[in-house]
Parts: C-alpha cells; structure tokens; sequence
C-alpha cells in the first residue's frame, strides 16, 4: 500500500511537471504547411500529388522583393517552402503558406496561384481573428480569385488593403488587409524565387 | 626512434584492419562521452531551471492522479482546484514568505495544430518571476495580458499595446508586456491575470495550485509538514520534483551506461584480436628482433604500446566526434525527451574528459596484455622455424 | 678449460627433438670451433641439421649435450636471460629472408639492435657500417624500395650495429641473383678481414667452397 501511494505521488509529480513542461507546438513566423494533405485537395480538387520546393533567399533576391513592397521582409524568411502541385504528372499549380500579423495574432494563410503567378484561392490554417470565420469565407476569398501582381490590390509602400479593389471584411480591416498583404508578397516571392529566375 | 614511433608504423602496416578496429572503439568512446556530457548538463539544466521558478513548494489538489496525468499530456489542464480558503490557510504559516496563487489551463485547437496554455496569476507569482524582462510591464488591468517570448515571437507581436483575442472564450485582451526568452517554459505561456483566468475558464474563486515561497530554505520540512494537515491537497517540493526527474534520467543512464560496457568490451575485444592477429602474421619478425638481441620484455612493451597507442587514438578521435556532434545530440535528446529543460541539456566538462580518456587507456592496457604476453612468449628459434 | 683462441668452441654438440615418444638427433655429438678472422661454411642437405647447428652456436636454441663457448663465456648451462646477453653483445644474424621490417627505413631497421640493447647513443655508427656494407646514403629508403641485394646488405648492416664478434648466415645468398651473391661474399670476406669469425650455412657448394673451411653435415654429423 505504501508502495503504491509513492507511485502515485510520482505519477503526480510527473503530471505537474508535465503540465509545466508542456511542449509547445511548432513555431516560426516564417509559416509551415500544416495540414498539406487536406488543404492541398481542398485548394486544387483535382490535385493527386504535390512536391515541396525549398527556395534561399539570396541577398539579391531579397533586395528585389523588397524594393518591390516597399516593406523589409521579416528577418527570418530567408528559406521559403513552396509546393507544386501536380494532377497525375502535370504540374497544375502552386502552394505557399504565409503568416502576417493580423489585427489579435497571428494569421497563417495557404495560397494557391497558378503558374503564371494568379491567385486561385486561399485558406487559413491559423488566425486569433474575431471575424476569423468571415475572413475564411468565400465571401471575402473570391475577390482574391484572377488576382495578380499587375494589379494594385494593396496600397503602394504600404500594408494597406485597397478598398476599391477588394471589399474588406466588416469590422476586420487589420485582418483583411493582413491577408490582401500576404497574397502580395507571396506573389512578389514567386516572381522573383521562380519567374524571374532561369 | 623512439618505441612509441616504432609501434605506430606496424599499426599504419594493415591501415585499413587498424582504421576499422579504431573507429569500432572511437564509436563506444563518443557514446559514452556524450552520455556522460548530457547527464552533467541535464542536471545543470533542471538545476537552473528550478531555481528560477522562484519558489520551493507548489501544493496542488488531490485528486486521481491517473486522470490528471493523461489530461495532462493531452491539454495541460489539472482537473481539481482548490478554493481561495486553502490560500487563506496558507497564509497563516509563519514561515511562508510568499504564497501565490495560479490557475493553469488549456485550449487545444486540434485543427489548426496548436495548445494554449493559459496561466493565471497575481502580484505575488509576479514578485517570484524575479528573473522575468519584460518589455512593457505587468498587468494594468483585467484585460491585461503577458506574452511569453516564444509566444510572441509566433503571435509576431512585438509591441505592448497589440491586441489579443481568445475565439473559444471570446475575451479579448491587451499585451502590456512581452517577455524575453527566459529559457523556462514560461517562454511559451500566456499570463493573464488570476481573475480573468478563474472568469475566462468559469471557476470563480478557484485555483489550480499555490506556489510557496519560505523565508529560509531549511524551513522547507516544517513548512511541508504543515501543509500536508491541509485537506485534499497535495504538497510537492521543487527538490523532489528535480529528485524525481533526476532518478529517471539516473535509471536511463544505468541502462545505457550498461550497454555502452557492453560495446566496449566487444571493441576492446576487436582491439584484442586485430593486435593478436598482427602478432601472428608477424612471427618471424619478432624471432628476428629476439635473435638480435631484443629480451621478452621489448617484444611485450612494443605490443602492448601498440594496443595502447591504438586506444589513445581512438579515445582522442571518439572524443573529438562527440565534440563535434555536441549539438546534434543535444538535438536528439530534446526530441526524444518532452522534460528536457530549455537551456543547454549538454554541457563539456574536463572531467568527463579525463574519465573518458582514462578508461579508454585502461581498455587498451587490458586488451593489450594478452597479445603482448603471447608475443613475448615466442621463441626466438621457433619464431624463425615458421615456414 | 680457458678459450682464449677460439670465436666459438664446441665440443659433443647434441640436440635432441621430442616427438611424442620418438627421440629425433637434430644433431649427435658435433665437434665444432671457429677462430677470429675465419669464415667457415657449414653444407647439407635439408634436415641434415645446418640450421640447428646455427641456432645453437647462435644461443636461439639451447643443447641437450655438449658443451659450448661463445668467447670465453659457457653458454651451455645458461639461462635464456643471460644468453639474451650474450647474443646481443656476440654475436649477428643474417637470414635468408632478410626478415626486415617492412614499415621502417633502411636506417631504422639497422637501429632496431641499439634499441633493444638502449645504445641509442651509438647511432652515429649506423651511417658508418652503411659506408662500409656498400648502402652508402641509401638510409631513408624503404625495403621495398630496393633491390634484394640491398636488402641483405641491410640486415647485414643490422647485424652489425651491436659489434658482433661472430655472423651467422643462413642461406644469405639463396635469395640473390649471381653479381649480388658475389658482392654479399666479397662483404664477408672483407668483414672477416676486420676479424669477425663468419659462419655460413648453405645449399650452394660453389660459395662454401670458397670459405677457410667446410664442414659437411648428414643427420646431424660431420662427414668428411
């Protein structure tokens, strides 16, 4: 009997130290994919594969999209995953999550965009966001569909969501244009990662 | 010429036998060398860790501990609380300096791939967070919050004055402080105060633990002895915590000291046999040497400074691999353990150094015997015979 | 008795082989002595116990009878402790296998004596016997970087380092083609003239003919 009142005096030892030590998940600003084998066939329904691509952002590269935004980039993406998707051995389009600072937290968005760098859909994985379910709705995420680098969608030099282009969600600015930003320069990051380069 | 150079050249004669039979006891030296490293350094690191925890004894409810052991691997969240008449109690022991109370729960979002654990506290858990740099400052108000800076850094929050927004609860808060990384799990935590934590998780007047804190550390026992009269309440010492996950780390260790033994003994005994082995093919050789006037002596001190040279070699190159993997193993061992502390978990210390190298040395001198006797005990007549 | 004359001295040189129950004579009741400055060439065929007789007057191998000097030192009664001594401070050995040691330098292998005797003091000396052996410079070079005569040459260097006052050679030349054979006795013959009592072992009658002496050996006898 004592025996076993010391085992269980560990067990709860170990649980304190447990709920103490508990191990955080994952963290990073530069965004992880992390449910690709959902969101993958939800963003592109006739995907059956996809392929993940690790791009280093070089000094110059860096200097480029930056120029480009108008913005520094974070200091820590230096390293970007994208993914290709593909249906069957035809590569279809792509994928590339990005995390921006919305107006409660972080929000952590998968983008999809075709090759010639148009965007198809997004989806947020993660996001503190009081209109969180509004900003994952189609409502708001159609108007991202077509959407390329060619049009001002964000304004110039600034983080700023374009309300003549895109209607922001009520009462969520900060969190909408978060988003319109990150489709920005996840664009900018394909243009100069891929398109630009041989 | 020295002897010492004489044996190393008839180790470079068969470099690959030599390299295998090196790299076979460099492997047992890296193991056990990083082991012992980690083993120092995660008592290090607890010790640390513990101590900036600030207090000495935490009480906690009783309850089955089973239950809160697995709800504490899947959320973090204590089942029982107590309410504010134990802190009361508490309060009157003479010797207690601080008691704070703290509320301890969790919200676990499954599809988006993450657990919040929220910590309630007041002034008094604040005064024990001595260590804490904060930039803003602490609580203004109910809807304050604190970010530890691990969280932080995933919130990108770097401002006091950022919002925050708890969607299950629907509260909303203001960072007034961020924390730097204190390399505790608090780095990961959100601290809000004690009210909004009992009102956000609807126990009102209730608390998951109180931390203690005593005027003088030899006063720990009365102070337990005190506590244990409480009802329902668990006492659990901040040492016996550490004894605990000391006395786990220990029993691993056993059990891995024990085969890594067990593998040196198998590449001392591959050390054993490559020099045998060398000392047949060299027969003649060593006739020769003895009808040139070489006594049983030098032929045994030549094969024993062989194996030796052969263990120091390997011991200095074992050493240097763990050296350099240092950081790896740290690696490895942090995935592999959930309760490592934050800091560093291995740490060098020159005397496991010693410890390793001499018991590398005192391999190679037993593995060395026997082949040195069996070349000392060839005759010279014999030795030259063999044809 | 004094042995003032006589390199080696022997008399009713006996070995006995044990084989199970069987007595093998490797060699019965030989009589054999060698003087300063003499080279004496000891012929038979195999098994007829040439080598034995080496070994013995070389101290490997201790006599079941007979009496043996080296110098004025009995050696018969000795112990492997003492004859070590004797040996190192006596007597060279050349082989027919040179028995060099593949992982050290010409001058290295001819050192391994002074190492073992710690003469290390003495190694000036080495470079000198090279001279004389006919190696010349060739010190730093590997054995099989040289040719087999070399190579003979550098065990013969080695088994003079201590200042031996006897060589034994066993089959030194049967290893070498005919110019080597010639120069490897010519060294003999010089070394003898310095006073070293040279004792050869071998198959080839052409080169023991050409000693002071030949003594032919069947089952572990003399014949004349």
């Amino acid at each position: 009997m004592k025996r076993f009142l010391k085992s269980k005096k560990i067990i709860l030892i170990l649980t304190v130290v447990l709920a103490i030590y508990f191990p955080l998940s994952t963290f990073a600003a530069v965004c992880v994919f992390r449910f690709p084998d959902r969101d993958v066939y939800k963003l592109y329904p006739k995907a059956t594969n996809y392929k993940s691509v690790i791009k280093k952002v070089e000094k110059e590269t860096k200097e480029k999209c930056e120029a480009f935004l108008g913005k520094p980039l974070d200091s820590d993406e230096t390293e970007l995953t994208f993914y290709e998707i593909y249906k069957g051995k035809e590569l279809i389009g792509m994928i590339h999550p990005h995390a921006e600072r919305g107006e409660y937290g972080t929000i952590e968005v998968v983008w999809a965009f075709t090759l010639d760098g148009k965007i198809i859909d997004f989806t947020i994985q993660r996001d503190r966001e009081k209109k969180g379910k509004e900003l994952n709705g189609p409502d708001f995420r159609k108007q991202f569909g077509g959407k390329d680098l060619n049009s001002p969608f964000v304004l110039e030099n600034t983080k700023e969501i374009n309300t003549k282009l895109l209607k922001p969600v009520q009462e969520a600015d900060k969190g909408s244009s978060a988003i319109a930003y990150g489709a920005k320069k996840t664009l900018t990051f394909y243009k100069y990662l891929f398109q630009e380069v041989k | 010429m020295k002897f010492i150079l004489f044996a190393l050249k008839n180790l470079l004669r068969n470099k690959i036998r030599t390299l295998l039979t090196v790299l076979s006891i460099a492997v047992s030296v890296t193991v056990l060398f990083s082991l012992l490293s980690f083993t120092k350094g995660y008592e290090k690191g607890m010790t640390s860790e513990l101590g900036k925890m600030g207090y000495q004894i935490m009480i906690v409810p009783r309850g089955c501990p089973y239950e809160a052991a697995s709800l504490a691997l899947s959320g973090g969240k204590i089942p029982n609380y107590f309410d504010y008449s134990v802190l009361e109690e508490v309060k009157k022991i003479p010797e207690v300096e601080i008691a704070a109370p703290f509320f301890m729960s969790a919200i676990i979002r499954p599809d988006e791939d993450r657990t919040d654990i929220y910590f309630g506290m007041d002034e008094n858990m604040f005064q024990m967070k001595k260590y804490w740099n904060i930039k803003g400052s602490y609580f203004k108000d109910e809807n304050s919050l604190i970010m530890g800076g691990d969280a932080a850094y995933i919130e990108q929050t770097d401002e006091p004055g950022q919002k925050f927004y708890v969607r299950e609860k629907d509260r909303e808060f203001v960072v007034t402080g961020i924390l730097e990384r204190t390399g505790t799990k608090d780095d990961g935590f959100f601290f809000i105060p004690l009210k909004a934590a009992q009102e956000m998780f609807g126990q009102k007047d209730r608390v998951t633990g109180i931390a203690i804190r005593v005027k003088d550390p030899t006063l720990i026992p009365t102070v337990v002895e005190q506590l244990e009269k409480l009802p329902d309440s668990q006492v659990i010492t901040m040492s016996q915590l550490m004894g605990t996950m000391m006395n786990l780390v220990a029993q691993a260790k056993t059990l891995i000291l024990s085969i890594i033994i067990i593998a040196i003994i198998i590449s001392a005994l591959g050390a054993l046999n490559t020099v045998l082995m060398s000392v047949f093919e060299r027969t003649k050789e060593i006739g020769v040497m003895r009808a040139m006037g070489a006594g049983r002596e030098h032929v045994f001190q030549l094969v024993w400074v062989e194996t030796l040279v052969m263990a120091l070699i390997s011991g200095i190159l074992g050493i240097g691999i763990a050296l350099i993997g240092m950081g790896l193993v740290e690696k490895i061992i942090k995935k592999l353990l959930p309760l490592a502390p934050q800091g560093s978990v291995v740490s060098f210390d020159p005397n496991t150094l010693l410890i390793c190298l001499g018991f590398v040395i005192l391999v190679g001198l037993v593995a060395g015997i026997y082949p040195a006797y069996r070349a000392s005990k060839l005759k010279p007549i014999e030795a030259i015979r063999t044809e | 008795m004094e042995n003032n004359k006589h390199a080696i001295y022997g008399e009713g040189l006996t070995r006995i082989f044990q084989r199970g129950s069987e007595k093998l004579y490797a060699l019965r009741g030989v009589d054999f002595q060698i003087s300063p400055g003499e080279i004496v060439s000891i012929v038979g065929r195999s098994g007829c116990g040439k080598t034995t007789l080496l070994n013995m007057v070389g101290c490997l191998d201790t006599l079941s009878e007979g009496t043996l000097y080296i110098g004025n030192t009995e050696v018969s009664r000795l112990k492997e402790k003492d004859l070590i001594k004797v040996r190192r401070e006596n007597i060279g050995f050349v082989f027919q296998l040179f028995y060099l040691i593949p992982t050290l330098t010409a001058y290295e292998n001819a050192l391994l004596p002074l190492l073992f005797a710690r003469r290390l003091d003495k190694k000036e000396k080495v470079k000198e016997i090279f001279q004389k052996v006919g190696l010349g410079e060739r010190l730093n070079m590997l054995p099989s970087e040289l040719d087999g005569g070399d190579m003979q040459r550098i065990a013969i260097a080695r088994a003079l380092v201590n200042e031996p006052k006897i060589i034994l050679a066993d089959e030194p030349t049967g290893r070498l083609e005919s110019k080597s054979k010639e120069k490897i006795f010519g060294l003999f013959k010089k070394l003898a003239e310095d006073g070293l009592a040279i004792i050869i072992a071998t198959h080839d009658l052409g080169l023991a003919s050409r000693a002071d002496r030949m003594i032919r050996l069947k089952d572990g006898m003399v014949v004349n």
